[in-house]
């Protein structure tokens, strides 16, 4: 099996150390052996950071794709925005004007970016790398429930115009190995309302969550699962504040790596669950025992 | 159309890939305002209230732009090399007779500077489609643009010189 730099970004190690606990037991069950990047910098943020100053945010992606390529060709990401930054981040280097001049300040803190670094996101490496059948090998307690896959925005991001559904595709074909029973609604593309949470809360609850998690409660879903802590926080956190909006939910918000972790045999209580701001536990110890 | 204008680099929006979540609002309002709120952006997108439904109302640059025509005081122009068309803040009188005239309502009246406000875009790179993952929003030729707007569109995007 290949090996893969491994970057976990900010969120997953601070907020939902969970998905770092469960994504280490998925990869060495899968046999995916991955190289720390060590000193690692935020991403940094796909939209604000990236929109306030271009430069600063290229050079702080080119630091970490430069840790990132001494140890080896390709960077295992588990987060969509680290996934958007960097891919992006990669694309605009392959530009040779633009990376000599980003060079240029990384060489103060002697570091070199020589784009050679491939970005994969963990669902297109479990998807193509490891694959399906070896998946199911794996799997001791397939979940057979009602989920709902969020995608989110950033898993979209394609390079050079490629099929956006690729990725999202291969995140539902992941969940049915597993076991899961991927519910496909409209609702699921929706965005969660995280970029625009930052400028006007209560217009990203109104707009994406609120029609979201509506339409969730009504076809009766068990767990909603995603590939991104954002999306898991942004879900979390909203649905308490939807109770303004008259809508009460209490819907486990699940990553993919946590799902597939207890579906390969590790026990609730191993996974740190508490740090969600769902009912994950509950649900974990309900389905998985 | 002719071969310039058919050549001619708009904006074009699919809803089948939107997600809703606004990033483009945000980057263009960063861009254009220095404010990440998505009411200061020059594309706008618009949901039905079950959110599966979107469209964006954003300027398509049109041939013969009747925001242009309308201003009374010639603050809008067509640049005969890009054909962006695009509003002189120093020339607006703030009458808002483009905000009523454009078909789409693209453009829109900034309250704060008290003159009238449309789609730059960015001097050949919109940032609204850079910022879009899904592809929802990119730049396409007039021709291309036209074609597939028509499609969504049906009749309805076959107005002479408001065609996009």
């Amino acid at each position: 099996m290949k090996e893969y730099a491994v970057y976990w970004g900010c969120m997953i190690p601070h907020r939902l150390p969970s998905i770092e606990i469960a994504a280490r037991y998925v990869l060495e069950k899968l046999g995916v052996r991955v190289r720390e990047v060590e000193n690692y910098t935020c991403c940094p943020d796909p939209i604000i950071g990236r929109f306030i100053d271009r430069k600063t945010a290229l050079t702080l992606s080119a630091r970490n794709l430069a840790l990132a390529e001494e140890l080896g060709p390709e960077l295992l990401v588990l987060c969509n925005g680290c996934f958007e930054t960097l891919i992006e981040a990669v694309e605009a280097l392959h530009d040779e004007n633009t990376r000599t001049e980003i060079n240029q300040i990384l060489e103060k803190v002697g570091r070199k970016y020589q784009g050679a670094i491939q970005v994969r996101h963990v669902v297109e490496v479990l998807h193509d790398d490891v694959g399906l059948n070896r998946i199911k090998e794996v799997v001791q307690k397939p979940s057979r429930v009602k989920l709902a896959v969020h995608y989110g925005c950033h898993l979209f991001r394609e390079p050079n115009g490629g099929d956006i559904w690729r990725k999202p595709k291969q995140f539902e074909e992941l969940l049915r190995v597993i076991g899961g029973n991927p519910v496909l609604c409209d609702h699921n593309r929706l965005c969660c309302g995280f970029p625009t949470s930052h400028v006007d809360p209560e217009y990203s609850l109104r707009m994406n969550l609120l029609p979201k998690m509506r339409c969730y409660k009504q076809l009766k879903i068990e767990a909603v699962v995603t590939v991104c802590p954002a999306c898991t926080i942004q879900m979390e956190t909203g649905q308490r504040m939807l109770r303004k909006f008259g809508l009460e939910t209490s819907v486990p918000i699940v990553h993919l790596m946590e799902l597939m972790a207890l579906a390969f045999g590790m026990r609730p209580q191993e996974l740190s669950l508490k740090v969600h701001r769902s009912p994950v536990e509950d649900f974990a110890r309900r389905v998985f025992g | 159309m002719n071969k310039s204008n058919a050549d001619q680099r708009v904006l074009l929006y699919d809803p089948q890939r939107c997600t809703g979540c606004r990033c483009c609002e945000m980057a263009c309002a960063y861009q254009n305002f220095g404010s990440l709120t998505p009411i200061k952006s020059h594309i706008r997108i618009i949901a039905s209230e079950d959110g599966i439904h979107r469209d964006a109302v954003y300027c398509w640059h049109c041939e013969e732009p009747v925001c242009a025509a309308a201003c009374p005081v010639d603050a809008i122009e067509k640049d005969e090399r890009t054909g962006w068309v695009r509003v002189n803040p120093l020339k607006c009188i703030g009458c808002r007779s483009c905000t009523y005239a454009c078909p789409v309502a693209a453009a829109w009246f900034d309250e704060d500077r008290r003159t009238a406000a449309k789609c730059t875009f960015c001097d050949g790179d919109p940032l609204c489609a850079r910022f879009c993952s899904p592809q929802a929003i990119r730049v396409a030729t007039r021709a291309e643009a036209s074609a597939a707007l028509k499609q969504i569109l049906g009749g309805a995007a076959s107005g002479g010189g408001t065609s996009p």
